[in-house]
Parts: structure tokens; sequence; C-alpha cells
């Protein structure tokens, strides 16, 4: 067998030379005006339809509404108890998943397609007739303070919820954290009044992907476009957001924990803002992957933690930067002392072409993945359509995470990696 | 769907499976080493986990191991078990080659530098106390583990027993695991893509070919005896809800009952029309949450119940609680279509992670250890296979009193 020189690296396809199309999506309007936004894709015979209302915390007017009615809403129709809406789903395997976030509640379905049949009418009836009676509010509520108690004793939970709180203040959506007063508080007439303003068809939208076609489009015209539509003025709702101050805060939560879990953030762009694709490329650099400037400082040569990381939390009403990790306790002070350490060298020297050049490859290469499959295209297509964007957006994405220079970044860590714009804790 | 694949051995021992898949611009490379944390010296328990980092360490030629992948636009990670080591890649199929040249330099030989043990044991420390020092209930599987097992070293995680054994660790240690598990007859090389045999087969010879093969590891687990009395623990700390987990012994991952068992778990756990959640949770409210499931080892593992009480209850009487809804289970059979249910969330599951490129991938590598690659096409059959009759009788086989651990996680007092 020949010997080969294995110190020689074989030569690669830089990922930045590819091409990047997302498929085309296909838009429609059910009978009644509900939009449907389809994508047939993938092998298998499995579909997603996500469900998306205008229900999160940002249209709570109670606090924790939002939460009790995502987590109650599978729990019980006018015609079928808890129980036999989980088993009507759960016979077929299939999972529907209820997450309120800051800005949407998206309903998740996800089943085999030949499924389909049997289980859109059981989500028709949950989305229009969820009822949260009291004895499921009860066992809810009771079941969510034990875990909020459990969660509050981990630090990681605890600087999540202080961080956010620092930034936005604890009225604003974006800043607002479970507590056990408020749980207790929750009252059936809030949650359906909440249900029935903010879960009404006339807000839905609706995205299918998977092995479908004209049955399944069909199918939904049957169970979703024959809905009644009252539309109804919205009203645009405004939160305002605090003043920034920088904070900063010690937390001892628990005398004998062993670790801190250290939270770094400042107010940030969003997907709207032109700079956000460069602002990816910048964070990815500083944190946002394995290879990054703070996994390499401050896991791969000090062995101050098992992982630190950066992440942009864009949101349709502004955004944050976020830097966090669970570190020895007894570094914290140096751990965090050297994230506002790499901060300051990038914004004081330009990053070398070739690192800069090894995170485009990265990033890219890493699109080329979440580009494969039907569940990462609708879910891409769902983010744009959100956020009012279009699919040129993702095509100028593309373009910018490719020609990004070393001076652009420089200047945006001078204008987003400012130690004095980030509130930071430290949680033990 | 069945999975195709081509498979070969190379003459250095290295099993190697080729999966194809044309729609995909992506490449997976899995390598599976067949060692876990059961083959560890009881003094020496996380070294197969610590040992995965220093995988990352650089290898014989190749200083640092990540950064020629991510300019290749691959990304990559690896898991440790109790039973097996797994690294997997992911990158655009035109830079496959970068792959092989990586994953081939480390089975080679490692750098062994001190430096990065010295930082790994750090990092590993500071994993181990994330996950199992500063989390409430974080030590309970070292508890359980202990308390089921006396002689398998499935009594330890794959952690390891304690800060001080990865602290210990010496360089010596670590090129002698090398040459024990890291060789060519000891892996499985599978490679999904739009790839097939022919053209990985050169590649393969060319990078893998000419690595020594080494000295076949044989393995020799003194297996753990038939448990014949009920156990007990109880342990206290800081926690805010008393905690029951209980453990019973089930057979290994390569016998018709752990099927049976494992659709038990789906029947008794799984979603909120399960069992024990059902009555459990919603009608009795013994508890606030409860999980059952499997260690899913190769070796006979266990099959757990855990649950969080709810306020007020006592530990006694939310064991008797479980007691009572498990005993069902051996009193008559379960319902045709309960059963039915938790054959299609199965079917369910095993299409959905069909969908995933780097899931074929390790799921392929794991059934060649099984024996055969091709076992992934028969997995429904094996469940379909299980009947009521099946499930009610490897039910009473192993859930008896005296197969099982029990143990109690009471929250401390404030004061004691």
């Amino acid at each position: 067998m020949p010997q080969i020189d294995r110190s020689i690296v074989p030569p690669i396809h830089d990922a930045i030379e590819f091409e990047y199309r997302l498929p085309a999506l296909n838009s429609l309007h059910l009978d009644n005006g509900i939009p449907l936004h389809w994508l047939a894709a993938g092998v298998q015979e499995v579909a997603s339809v996500d469900f998306v209302f205008p229900a999160g915390v940002w249209q709570e007017d109670k606090h924790s509404v939002a939460l009790a009615v995502a987590g109650l809403l599978k729990n019980g129709t006018s015609n079928r108890t808890a129980h036999e809406v989980h088993e009507a789903l759960e016979f077929y395997g299939a999972s529907l998943q209820v997450s309120a976030g800051d800005d949407f509640c998206i309903v998740s379905l996800y089943a085999l397609s030949k499924d389909l049949p049997s289980l859109l009418p059981v989500v028709q009836e949950i989305l229009t007739d969820a009822q949260f009676s009291d004895s499921e509010i009860s066992i809810f509520r009771q079941n969510a303070i034990q875990r909020l108690r459990l969660n509050l004793r981990k630090c990681e939970f605890v600087a999540n919820q202080k961080i956010d709180a620092m930034l936005w203040g604890g009225t604003h959506p974006y800043g607002r954290y479970s507590q056990i007063e408020k749980l207790e508080a929750i009252r059936r007439e809030d949650l359906l009044h909440y249900f029935k303003k903010n879960y009404a068809p006339s807000g839905l939208q609706i995205f299918l992907a998977g092995r479908v076609g004209e049955t399944e489009l069909a199918l939904l015209n049957q169970y979703f476009g024959s809905l009644p539509l009252q539309r109804t003025a919205q009203t645009e709702i405004h939160w305002d957001v605090p003043a920034y101050s920088r904070q900063t805060q010690r937390v001892e939560n628990d005398p004998k924990g062993v670790q801190a879990a250290v939270r770094i953030a400042s107010f940030c762009i969003n997907r709207q803002s032109p700079d956000f694709p460069s602002l990816v490329v910048l964070n990815t650099l500083f944190g946002g992957y394995f290879g990054s400037r703070l996994m390499k400082n401050i896991r791969e040569d000090k062995g101050y933690t098992y992982g630190i990381y950066s992440s942009l939390q864009p949101h349709i009403h502004g955004g944050s930067l976020c830097i966090q990790a669970e570190v020895g306790r007894e570094v914290t002070e140096e751990a965090i002392a050297e994230v506002y350490r790499e901060m300051e060298l990038l914004r004081k020297n330009p990053v070398g072409e070739e690192e800069l050049l090894l995170v485009k490859n990265y990033l890219l290469g890493g699109l080329l993945g979440d580009l494969d499959g039907p569940f990462q295209l609708i879910h891409r297509w769902r983010t744009l359509i959100l956020n009012g964007l279009d699919a040129a957006h993702f095509d100028r994405n593309i373009s910018i995470y490719k020609s990004v220079t070393p001076d652009k970044l420089q200047a945006l860590a001078q204008q987003y990696l400012l130690q004095e714009n980030f509130s930071e804790i430290a949680v033990v | 769907m069945k999975l195709l694949f081509e498979r070969t051995v190379l003459s250095n021992g290295l099993r190697l499976i080729v999966h194809n898949d044309p729609t995909t611009p992506m490449v997976a490379v899995n390598i599976l080493y067949d060692v876990g944390a059961r083959d560890e010296e009881p003094e020496r328990t996380g070294f197969a986990h610590l040992f995965e980092h220093l995988m990352f360490g650089g290898s014989v030629h190749i200083p640092v191991y990540d950064e020629p992948l991510q300019m290749a636009g691959g990304e990559n990670n690896a898991y440790t078990t109790n039973d097996i080591t797994n690294y997997y890649v992911q990158l655009p199929l035109q830079n496959l080659e970068t792959a092989f040249w990586l994953e081939s330099d480390r089975m080679l030989s490692l750098a062994f530098s001190k430096k990065s043990l010295d930082v790994q044991r750090k990092v590993v420390s500071e994993e181990f106390k994330e996950h199992y020092l500063n989390k409430p209930y974080g030590d309970a599987w070292q508890h359980l583990r202990s308390l089921a097992y006396r002689v398998h070293p499935y009594q330890w995680m794959t952690i390891g027993k304690n800060l001080q054994q990865i602290e210990e660790a010496q360089l010596s240690d670590v090129k002698a695991f090398f040459k024990k598990h890291y060789n060519p007859s000891n892996a499985i090389l599978c490679v999904a893509g739009n790839v097939t045999l022919e053209s990985i087969l050169p590649l393969a010879e060319k990078w893998f070919g000419n690595i020594p093969a080494g000295e076949k590891f044989h393995r020799d687990i003194p297996q753990e005896p038939r448990q014949l009395e009920a156990r007990h623990a109880r342990l206290q700390a800081e926690v805010p809800a008393d905690a029951l987990y209980k453990a019973w012994h089930m057979p290994g991952r390569n016998t018709q009952a752990y099927y049976a068992c494992d659709l038990i778990t789906e029947i008794m756990g799984n979603g909120y029309s399960s069992r024990l959640y059902q009555q459990l949770v919603k009608e009795e409210q013994w508890f606030s949450s409860i999980q059952c499931y499997h260690t899913g080892s190769l070796d006979p593992g266990l099959l757990v119940v855990e649950g969080k009480l709810s306020e007020g209850r006592k530990l006694e009487d939310a064991d008797a609680a479980v007691c009572t809804v498990l005993q069902k289970l051996l009193d008559e059979p379960v319902h045709e279509d309960e059963l039915q249910k938790a054959k299609n969330k199965i079917a369910t599951t095993i299409e959905f992670e069909d969908m995933n490129l780097l899931s074929r991938a390790n799921n392929l590598a794991f059934y060649e250890l099984l024996g055969n690659a091709g076992y992934i096409n028969e997995e429904m059959e094996r469940y379909m296979a299980v009947t009521r009759e099946l499930l009610q009788s490897t039910a009473a086989e192993i859930l008896r009193p005296e197969n099982c651990s029990s143990l109690y996680y009471e929250k401390a007092s404030p004061n004691s």
C-alpha cells in the first residue's frame, strides 16, 4: 500500500464558493382567507403542520397567561377530556407541541402523512374549543409551581431569569419571568379571554411541509378553511423599554454551589436591521461555535468551563446579545474578565483573513446542512415570513456571509461589543 | 422505509458501512469505537469519557482537530456511554476527504499532549459539576446504579464515580487506553450521503488501510447475578421535593424481551396518555411528574420509574401507588389498542429519526456493533412480534419486587 503524507491537508472546496438556494415556498389562502404556506420535500412519509398565532407573552395583559394557555391547550374540549385528547393524538404516534414564545405561539403537529385525516379534526377541535377546566388548571398550577421551585434551585435558570429582567425590566414581555405568586393567580376567565382573543382564526397562519400534496391541502381547507373569521381591527400593542443602565450582580442562590452561572447581555439589533447578517458572522467568531474565541480561551486554554457561548436573540420588537457559561465558582471573576478582554480584542484588532474565512466556511457549510430536509426548510421560511421578510432577504444574507470584511466586523465590534453596554450577573 | 447499505471489512479489521442517499448535499461520517465506561477499571472510572475529550487534543500529524474541519464547512461532536464511544462529522460532500484525513490520523495515534490532558481534566471536572453536583438530584443515578449493580461495571456513571479519579488521570493511562481500545479492529466506520462503496472504498483504503490492526480487545466483564432481594436506599439532600427512583433489571439489547421491555416503558411512561401519567399525576396526583424508561444498554440494563412527589405525599405511599399501577400489567394483558399505540409511536419515531442523515449513519454503525447493520431494517418487525402475552409474561418476569432497587431521595428539612 502506498505511504501517504498525513501532514498534508487534503484540498478543500471553500463553502463560500457554493450556491445556496432556498427552494420556493408555495402560498395560498384557504376558503376563508387563512394563509397557508407549504413545501413538498423529503423522502420519508412524514409531515409537519405549524399553526402560528400572535399569542406570545407580548399579547399578555396578565402575567403567566400565555404560558398557562399553551400548557393547557391540549387538556380538554367540550367533547373530549384531556385524556381523550391525548389518546386521539398519541394513538398515531403523533406529537402536538405547543410553544408560547415571546412574540408568537406555535402549535406544531408532527405525524406520518397518512394519519393527517385522523389527526387534523382533533387539532381543529383543540384550537377552536379548548376549555381550560378548573380541575385541569388546578393540576397545572400545582405542577408548574413545583417545577418552578425545582428550577429556582438551578443557578443557570435563576441567571437566565435575572439577566432578561435586568435588561428589559420585569414588566416588559421579553424580561418577564415565571413567579410562584403569578402562577397561583391564574384564573380560568383570564385564560379563556386570552385564548378567544389571541387564538382567533383571523390571526392564524399555517405552515405545512414534508411528503404532502393536494390531499393534505384539501384536508387543511376542509378543517380550517371553513372556520368563521371575524376580522377585527388589531390594535398595535406597545411596551416601554426601560432606559439602559449597566448593572452587575453577584447572587448566592446555593451556599454550597460549586459553579457560577454567568450571563452577560446587552441590547442588540434584530433581523430587520441591515447589519444583522454581518453581526451573525461576528457573533459566530466571538462565541457562536465550538472554535470561537470565547471557547478557545475560556474552555480550551483555561479549562474554566465545560462550555461558553454567545448568542443573538432577535425578537420581533428588538433584540439582545447574551454570553453564557457555567464556570467553576472560584474562577468566576477571571472568566468574566476574559469575556470582556475578548470583546476588547475584537474592537482593537481586525480579525485575521484566515480566521474569518474559517468562520464563513463553517457557517455556510452548516447552512448547507440546515437547508437539507423539509422541516429545516419550512422553519427557515417561517422565520422569514413571521419577520416580514422574503427570499431576497435570504439571498442577501448569504452574500453578506460570503463577503463581509475584517473592517466591517471591527466596526460592528466597536458598536455592539462595548463593555459599558453589557449588564452582567453571576449566580452561584 | 428500508435503509440500503453496503458493507465490507478492511484487512486491518476496520468495518466499513456505506449508505447511499442521493438527495443530500452533505455527508455524514460516523466512527464508533467499541469501548465505554463498562470497560474501565473500578479505580479509573470516567476514563473512557475523559479520553473522548482528549481525542480532540491533536493527533500525531495534525495539531488541532477542529480547525481544518471547520474550514471545510464541517461540524462534529462525540459522546460516550456505558457501552460505546461515538464520534461523528457532517460536512459538504465535496470536502469528504478532510474527514477521512482527520479521523484516520487520530485512529493512527494521538499527540498525547500534556497540556491537553491538563485542560481537559479541568473541563471534565466542570462538566461533572455542571451535570452531577450542581443540580438538584444530580447524584441520584450514581446511587441508583451502585444499588442495582453489585458486580457489573454499570454500577458507575459514564462521567465517573467521583472528581478525584478524573483529577488523578495520568498521561501513561491515556497511552495505555489508546493502545488497548483505539484500533481498527475495535471500530466501525459508517459513511452516509451521495456516496457508494465503490466511491468510498479507495478513500478508506488510502487513509485507514495502513493503520496497524493492533491487538484485538477481548471483553471479559463479570455479569450481574440475578437479584434475589428487594433493595432500598434513602438519601437526603436540599431538593425542592421528594423523589422516587425504582429500577428493575431487564434483559440485554440482543434479546426479544428487550423489545417487550421497550414497549412496556412506552405504555407506562411515554406521553400524556400513558398509564403512570394518567393515573398518578392526573387522577390521583401522587406525583407532579413521572417517567418510565430504560437504560437501553447492551448488557442487561435497568427499567426505571422515576417521579417527583406532589407536595404533602409520602414516599412509601407513592411507591405503593406505583406498584399498584404496575401490578395491572401483570394481572391482565394490555388492551390491543394500547399495544398498537405503543407500536405506532415507535414506528413514527423511527420514521422521523431516519430523516436525519447523521442519525442514519449512527444507527447503522450501532446495529453493526450489535452484529449486523441490516438489523436496522428488522427492528420494526421485532417490535411487531411482541404480543400481549409476551408483554405480560415479560412484565411478570421483570417487575418482581425482589428484582427491584428503590431509592428514596428525600427533601432535607432546612434545619437538618
